[in-house]
């Protein structure tokens, strides 16, 4: 087996090289970013609404129905994808032009991709993902290849030889 | 009265709903699962290694559906020899009774690095590593729930193989797993009330002790 600290040294220089490689595309990333976060429709969620209306007993019922559909969905064998994409939700994006595929891989997809998009072109590929409060480990693959360093990661944990990022979700972030 | 029983359902839908892995995965029954593995092209030892334990694993909940598919999509993908050592690991840990939702989605991570390194023999290696500390942490913190049990293998096996290389620095361990359930209780996790109460109980010893098991696999 390889050595830890030769392995590290490897993973190092690959970590440089990515970085490098990599500066051009961070140039001007948090604007982008910002940018598109701001040209997003602002959606007040739909309880905030009911709540205004001070309708107390719609939103009771809705909260208990939405949760019993919730809890039918995760407890029933019906088959077919339910990606809870949703606005609102976390969102993960990487600057990569130029890129053909891009997903996210993480706990939360049980390591399953979950394709990113780029509609505008502009190289800036994001998701949002609806996450409940947690600790989430996630890494993008861009054209197969793997990116463990997101920049807007809390925190990188190293594991089975790869890094990834971590996201903590809830207590404000 | 009927404000109360409302409060009790949304109460109880909350709390039911929480207890599921959060996950955005297709939703599938246990008889998919295993049609699935049935048809699939990984070797037949690994195959019967499965389906002679995995309707028992559905029936009693220590393995969810939604996480063993993927599992099991990942591990096709791997080599013979690795799909067949990645079983070997993971089996006895499901035969000791283990919940083995964490432990599968870890050894999906593993097989997706492996992906990326071919490094097949370090990720095996590692999943050794984890797959003991999780038979370990599930036995001696047997107070707390499954999921915070498995978190806490995953505090520890970061801890061995990313911050310090050791087994005996229970100081230190005990410092990163406060650290890291703290960070975790700040999200507002539903785990949070039980993260205070394990944090008040686990001292030095408690973890020497999980290390002792780890270090003796053969113990029951």
């Amino acid at each position: 087996m390889m050595p830890f600290d030769e392995l590290d040294e490897r993973i190092r220089n690959a970590i440089a090289q990515e970085v490098e490689a990599g500066l051009p595309c961070l140039a001007g990333m948090e604007a982008r970013v910002m940018a598109e976060l701001a040209a997003r429709p602002d959606r007040r969620p739909f309880w905030a609404r009911l709540a205004r209306a001070r309708w107390r007993w719609a939103l009771a019922g809705c909260g208990v129905a939405v949760l019993a559909i919730g809890f039918a969905i995760g407890r029933l064998s019906a088959p077919g994808p339910s990606p809870l994409l949703a606005h609102g939700g976390s969102l993960f994006a990487v600057a990569v032009p130029g890129a053909r595929a891009v997903a996210v891989v993480g706990d939360f997809s049980a390591w399953q991709p979950v394709p990113l998009a780029d509609p505008d072109g502009d190289g800036i590929w994001t998701a949002t993902i609806a996450l409940p409060p947690g600790r989430y480990e996630y890494a993008f693959v861009v054209d197969g290849r793997w990116i463990g360093q997101d920049p807007l990661a809390d925190e990188y944990v190293r594991s089975f030889g790869e890094y990834a990022s971590v996201r903590y979700i809830g207590g404000g972030s | 009265m009927i404000r109360r029983v409302v409060a009790v359902l949304v109460v109880g839908a909350w709390a039911v709903a929480q207890a599921q892995v959060p996950l955005i995965v297709e939703q599938v029954s246990p008889a998919q699962v295993l049609d699935w593995l049935e048809r699939s092209s990984l070797p037949p030892e690994v195959k019967a290694s499965w389906l002679g334990i995995l309707p028992g694993a559905f029936a009693q909940g220590t393995v969810d559906p939604r996480v063993a598919k993927p599992f099991f999509e990942a591990l096709a993908t791997v080599p013979v020899e690795v799909a067949i050592q990645l079983t070997q690991i993971l089996i006895p840990v499901l035969e000791q009774g283990v919940v083995m939702d964490h432990l599968l989605i870890t050894a999906s991570k593993a097989i997706a690095k492996g992906m990326q390194t071919q490094r097949w023999d370090y990720v095996a290696s590692e999943l050794r590593l984890r797959a003991r500390l999780g038979a370990a942490t599930f036995i001696v913190l047997g107070a707390y729930s499954p999921a915070l049990r498995m978190e806490v293998a995953r505090i520890l096996g970061d801890f061995i193989t990313g911050v310090s290389g050791s087994f005996t620095d229970y100081d230190g361990m005990l410092l990163f797993v406060q650290s890291e359930l703290g960070k975790l209780a700040r999200t507002g996790t539903p785990l949070a009330p039980e993260i205070d109460a394990l944090l008040a109980a686990v001292r030095a010893p408690v973890l020497a002790q999980i290390m002792e098991r780890v270090l003796q696999p053969e113990r029951r």
